[in-house]
């Protein structure tokens, strides 16, 4: 992909912003997945963000059921407004659990910034990919819509994992 | 005039909305313009007075045991019939109609003293679990017991709103089928004002705990209706909105503060007790909890806790806290302070109290903790937490026995070793901080719980393991590592970790 020479650079807090006001919150909990790219290998500037219901369950440990997703919002880009759509198909993806905290959260939005800079065309994914295997570490951190996530994004996963097991090597 | 053509008298939908206050230390005030939806027929009675300069006119409504006037797939309150005239000229913005309200509903004591209790902002350290005087929240109620079933019998309040400003927010018509009434809604936002005093304030929590009330009786966990919905959003709003969370981190910090520098052993009493009078269970389960002699007022509130978690799980203050925890992505010391603040949980708020104040403890001067792991039965339902012990090896595996009741089969899970563990240890002797169990049940050293869980009970039914669940760990041993074994076959991870 071509590196622009003006594009902006998008900083992940400042879409996180924007998407929590696109969210219209409620006191319902919920889980917004992490930025993902509209398609992969990325041939433009989307990202779009999918949110899962994150029911409490009666258990002794806390625990919740997951279901969705269960709205979609896009970004075509930095600048433009988001797009908002509920989806038809929601449906229960099982249960997940308090997990290690330990797991650095901070790599996950190192991960993001990475992807961001990438469908912006600040790097290429290869520059970014050390960056981008965050996004595996917070498929594991959440089992259950990380499953429905694998799916969805399979391209993007798939290449993730590829660059996972050469990191390895 | 006629209402799309139709002239005479025709009820109304009507529906209230209003906005509520918030109070300093929230722990995220996103939601402060949220606005409440009264969709409860515990609202017996209303009265809208409509002033239109040189005339009013009332809508009203006024249900009995028969007549509900309530909507039940709008959701909305059904008013007296209105003539149709009226109708219009209320609607005519040139008459600049202003409103006032009259309100009458009920509600059971009890959730109104329990948000008074959650929502404290005073700078004492009492909470639900430990209030400064029982009797206020033991006079709501009377509680019975019949062989093992618990009766608890609410008591309940009327209260009435007299000449609340309200306004008339939106309006819809929509034409019927030839003869018949058009459906007519109207909605109207309460005024508690931008600054609510006292009696405000008052009246917005009891229209909360009206709803509490009604999430009691009908908050079941599966398939709920949709008004039971807006009553949980609307508990789960107040508290967002009420919850000073600093004041629970100081409840925390207090607790920490006064057993810094302790032995382990000294711990497992001393904090023990201090971290069990700050928080109630607040679900039944089969273990002894609060103990009905020494503990009564909390054995008591425990018990009516226990009914609604199990019957009316979305009445459950645990089920707010969950909600409050997740949808802001508390830390571990957040939902430690949160569960203080509210002094109620289950077994994993009182795992996460306890391995946060031994996380400070750890890291305070003077400590003879050397680690902590918050952790659980492998194969029961339960949290609690390991200490002065550390954890170097973690497997990730599937749950392959049909008798485990913590996870499903195939659903992954972590653990960690104990008896392995504990031989790494040697002489450092590690202990348990269950403050959730009584005191009798607990099992205070690692070597107890060892053979607890390969006792002969567990070993009948299938459940005796050396495992523990694995939840997190302070702090991280160097020489840490995470085996992956789910893409081994059943049998493998059988071979590997038995009877989970």
């Amino acid at each position: 992909m071509k590196r622009p020479q003006d594009t902006p650079r998008v900083l992940v807090g400042d879409l996180r912003t924007r998407l929590k006001h696109a969210l219209e919150p409620r006191p319902v909990p919920s889980q917004p997945s992490l930025a993902l790219p509209a398609d992969w290998p990325p041939t433009g500037t989307s990202v779009e963000f999918l949110v899962y219901e994150y029911e409490p369950l009666p258990t002794g440990r806390v625990a919740f059921q997951v279901r969705g997703p269960v709205r979609r919002i896009v970004f075509p880009s930095a600048s433009e407004a988001p797009a908002v759509e509920a989806v038809a198909s929601a449906r229960d993806l099982g249960i997940e659990q308090e997990s290690a905290t330990s797991q650095a959260s901070a790599d996950w939005a190192v991960a993001e910034q990475a992807l961001l800079d990438v469908m912006s065309g600040q790097r290429t994914a290869q520059e970014a990919s050390g960056e981008l295997i965050g996004y595996l570490h917070w498929l594991e951190r959440h089992p259950a819509l990380g499953a429905d996530l694998r799916v969805r994004k399979q391209a993007f996963f798939e290449w993730l994992e590829r660059n996972r097991r050469r990191r390895k090597l | 005039m006629a209402i799309l053509g139709y002239k005479g008298d025709l009820p109304v939908a009507v529906s209230f909305q209003w906005k509520g206050d918030i109070v300093a230390g929230v722990v995220d005030a996103s939601l402060k313009d949220n606005l409440y939806v009264l969709a409860n027929e515990l609202v017996t009675e209303f009265e809208i007075v409509a002033d239109l300069g040189s005339w009013e006119m009332l809508i009203s409504r006024k249900a009995t045991p028969k007549k509900r006037f309530f909507d039940s797939t709008l959701n909305f309150y059904v008013s007296s019939p209105i003539s149709s005239d009226d109708l219009e000229d209320l609607l005519d913005p040139a008459n600049k109609a202003t409103f006032k309200v009259n309100l009458t509903f009920t509600y059971r004591t009890f959730f109104d003293v329990l948000l008074t209790q959650m929502t404290r902002l005073d700078s004492t350290s009492h909470n639900p679990a430990n209030p400064k005087d029982t009797k206020p929240i033991l006079d709501t109620f009377t509680h019975g017991r019949s062989g093992k079933k618990v009766r608890i019998t609410y008591k309940e309040e009327s209260k009435t709103l007299k000449g609340l400003s309200c306004s008339l927010r939106n309006h819809d018509i929509k034409a019927a089928k030839s003869g018949k009434v058009p459906g007519v809604k109207l909605i109207f936002q309460l005024d508690f004002g931008s600054s609510p005093g006292a009696a405000e304030k008052e009246a917005m929590r009891k229209l909360v705990a009206m709803d509490w009330s009604s999430l009691a009786r009908r908050g079941r966990a599966k398939s709920p209706d949709p008004v039971v919905l807006i009553w949980q959003e609307n508990v789960s709003l107040y508290l967002i909105n009420h919850t000073d969370l600093s004041r629970g981190e100081r409840l925390r910090q207090e607790i920490q503060d006064r057993h810094v520098g302790k032995t382990p052993k000294a711990l497992s009493t001393d904090l023990r007790v201090d971290i069990d009078r700050h928080l109630v269970t607040a679900n039944h389960w089969g273990e002894d909890r609060e103990s009905r002699k020494s503990e009564h007022y909390q054995w008591v509130l425990s018990e009516l806790l226990g009914t609604l978690h199990q019957s009316a799980w979305r009445s459950s203050p645990v089920l707010h806290s969950r909600t409050i925890s997740q949808l802001f992505s508390l830390t571990t010391q957040q939902k430690a302070a949160l569960a203080l603040q509210y002094g109620v949980g289950h077994c994993g708020e009182h795992a996460d109290v306890s391995f946060s104040i031994l996380m400070g403890i750890i890291d305070s001067p003077g400590n003879l903790v050397s680690g902590v792991v918050s952790s659980g039965n492998a194969n029961v339902d339960h949290a609690f937490v390991v200490y002065n012990m550390e954890v170097n090896d973690v497997i990730k595996t599937k749950a392959t026995s049909p008798a485990n009741s913590r996870v499903k089969v195939d659903e992954e899970l972590h653990l960690f070793d104990l008896r392995k563990a504990l031989a790494a240890a040697a002489k450092r002797e590690a202990f348990v901080m269950d403050p959730y169990l009584d005191a009798s049940v607990m099992k205070s050293t690692a070597k107890e719980l060892l053979a607890a869980i390969n006792g002969p009970g567990k070993k009948k039914r299938k459940k005796d393991t050396d495992f523990l669940a694995y939840v997190d760990q302070y702090p991280i041993p160097l020489g840490f590592n995470i085996d992956d074994i789910t893409s081994k076959t059943s049998a493998e991870r059988a071979a590997k970790v038995k009877n989970v």
